[in-house]
């Protein structure tokens, strides 16, 4: 079950630099195209496989806290600058490989952020770990009356 | 390492598929093409998520429908558990994205997996009393 090679802190990195890009949506200058048009699909990309498979399952309480907020503000933020970009008819027009890729990602990271919160609800992880547990005791009763 | 899917343990599972079948007709063939990419390949097929804080294996998939043409986020999500050392895969909820914002509340999820527990030998009625 092998997790995720990307490290932990790309991932909050990238996270920050999501978040960042929004600041220059309106900006015309080569760095602003840089960073909006090639850098942030990566940094996203970054995010949603850095945190996936089995990696999720690694992070403790505190730590899918942690993503949890940090990503959400990020997920914000992209969501904002996608809105911004299909508003302008010009941009959809000629960004529309970039706006589906990251439409793609957005979606992929809304998942994410349901997972993430699943890590740290109190109520949720009390009743999961005492049915799992319940369910693995009625598995082993059932394989050993066969 | 490939393992094997049970989807007919859990009662609420039959019972979420049912319903959706009636509104998308192809989501048992969708199911089943997701199966057998999960049983090759369960921690990476179908945006495969271990969910966290916990020391037991409940995964996210995102299965792909036919009838909705959407691509992921008009897919559904599947959530399973699988027993520590063993070789099979129990769904327990299949939901659509639009049924909830987000994830299936913490009361659906109970019932869940309280339906996969009372359909195992060695029931304890009452265990749930208090919701």
């Amino acid at each position: 079950m092998a997790a995720s090679a990307v490290p932990l802190e790309d991932v909050r990195k990238a996270g920050r630099f999501v978040t960042a890009v929004r600041d220059y949506p309106h900006r015309s200058g080569v760095r602003a195209r840089l960073l909006r048009w090639y850098y942030l699909p990566e940094a996203v990309e970054t995010i949603t496989l850095g945190l996936s498979g089995a990696r999720t399952g690694e992070l403790s309480r505190e730590e899918a806290r942690e993503f949890y907020e940090h990503l959400l503000v990020a997920h914000q933020a992209l969501r904002e600058l996608l809105d911004d970009v299909r508003a302008r008819r010009h941009w959809r027009v000629l960004a529309w490989r970039w706006l589906r890729r990251l439409e793609n990602e957005l979606d992929e990271l809304d998942d994410l952020l349901d997972t993430l919160a699943w890590g740290f609800d109190p109520d949720l992880q009390q009743f999961t770990d005492v049915t799992v547990s319940e369910v693995e005791r009625r598995r082993q009763t059932q394989c050993r009356s066969r | 390492m490939p393992i094997q899917i049970d989807d007919s343990a859990s009662p609420t599972f039959q019972k979420a598929l049912r319903e959706l079948s009636k509104q998308y007709r192809h989501v048992g063939e969708d199911l089943k093409r997701a199966y057998e990419a999960i049983s090759a390949d369960p921690w990476h097929a179908c945006n495969a998520r271990r969910i966290p804080g916990t020391s037991h294996e409940l995964w996210k998939y995102r299965v792909r429908s036919s009838d909705r043409k959407r691509g992921g986020r008009g897919g559904f999500r599947l959530i399973a558990y699988r027993p520590p050392g063993s070789d099979v895969l129990y769904p327990l909820i299949v939901y659509t994205h639009s049924q909830y914002e987000g994830q299936p509340p913490d009361r659906q999820i109970k019932r869940a997996i309280e339906s996969l527990l009372g359909s195992l030998p060695g029931a304890q009625p009452g265990l749930f009393d208090g919701d």
